[in-house]
């Protein structure tokens, strides 16, 4: 029976020139799908801990209420102050900035049951302001709080 | 004159440090880029009070009282404790079901009403939320047949999860009464 000589076979080698080609493509992904930080963070809240943590869904419009201390301490003060967006609010104009916010979110989903308030308040805060806030956010129809808080075990 | 003829290649550029520069670039972004998550305690405040209703009579034995004042001490039923034993506590008290005469009569009548003083700190406050949650997520857990950590993992995206959430939700409503605070600073 005649026989084919095999080839005398090497170690086949993965071809790697295609190897970066491949690498830059998920760089540019990533790069891409990134989106940047909008709001500079103009108050410093270093957040209290708790165990609980739920994550928001994604469904829920979220209302960012920053309350710590101001970056800028020499025209804010030392007091706690309150960031909603890119803007340092005062406790009496927060009614009016987060009744904006609210017409501004997507009509379909203005149903008072999908807009949370996102609370990053500073842990050495106390419930006076915090009190201040939800109380306002009662009267406007935003039941749903969310105290952010990390998980430090 | 024999001329020699040489074949000359064309240079090439070393392309095999390529892939290395490339997962350089990649692993530097992967590393300085943070994503943002919302986590935190939830609270579902009762809607705003109505002057012209008056308040519904509530039997004292169905509202589980907490108190934090201004030095950041609890009392709990009228009794000081400790944040870590409120958990317990508030569980016995959601689940009495009528057993004792002191506790709730059922889940669904438990209230929880929490009060706190203007100089209440904020991190005091949300570790008691975090207890109380406590106590709703494992009774919730339990009653899902799924550990704490799956309950809170739940992706509310989903339906079935969504669903989960709401028939413990309704077994166990999270019923809270938030006072006024007093002006204690």
């Amino acid at each position: 029976m005649a026989r084919f000589k095999t080839k005398d076979k090497g170690q086949p080698e993965i071809p790697t020139s295609a190897l970066p080609d491949i690498i830059f493509i998920l760089l540019f992904f990533f790069m891409v799908t990134t989106t940047m930080k909008e709001n500079n963070a103009m108050v410093v809240a270093e957040l209290p801990s708790a165990t609980q943590l739920k994550k928001i869904p994604k469904e829920m419009q979220k209302i960012t209420i920053t309350i710590g201390s101001a970056i800028d301490a020499s025209t804010y003060g030392t007091e706690p102050v309150i960031q909603i967006g890119s803007k340092i609010v005062r406790i009496d104009e927060l009614g009016g900035v987060v009744g904006e916010a609210l017409s501004k979110m997507k009509p379909t989903k203005r149903s008072t049951s999908n807009i949370v308030a996102y609370i990053k308040g500073d842990e050495n805060l106390k419930m006076g302001i915090v009190n201040d806030i939800t109380q306002k956010l009662r009267k406007l129809g935003v039941l749903n709080v969310d105290y952010s808080a990390v998980n430090r075990k | 004159m024999i001329k020699v003829r040489r074949k000359k290649k064309t240079a090439e550029v070393n392309s095999s440090s390529m892939a290395d520069i490339a997962f350089l670039l990649f692993i530097f972004f992967l590393i300085t880029t943070t994503i943002t998550v919302f986590k935190g305690v939830e609270l579902m405040m009762p809607p705003p009070k109505d002057d012209s209703e008056p308040p519904k009579p509530l039997q004292e034995k169905n509202v589980f009282k907490v108190l934090i004042n201004s030095q950041n001490r609890l009392l709990v039923e009228d009794q000081p404790y400790e944040v870590v034993d409120i958990k317990d506590y508030a569980k016995r008290f959601i689940t009495n079901q009528g057993k004792d005469p002191e506790l709730s009569d059922s889940p669904r009548k438990a209230i929880i009403s929490l009060r706190v003083d203007r100089g209440t700190s904020y991190s005091v406050y949300v570790a008691v939320l975090n207890e109380l949650e406590a106590a709703y997520h494992e009774l919730y857990a339990e009653y899902l047949n799924i550990t704490v950590d799956e309950f809170l993992s739940l992706d509310l995206s989903k339906k079935t999860d969504q669903q989960k959430k709401k028939i413990a939700n309704k077994k166990y409503p999270w019923n809270l009464s938030l006072a006024e605070p007093s002006e204690a600073k």
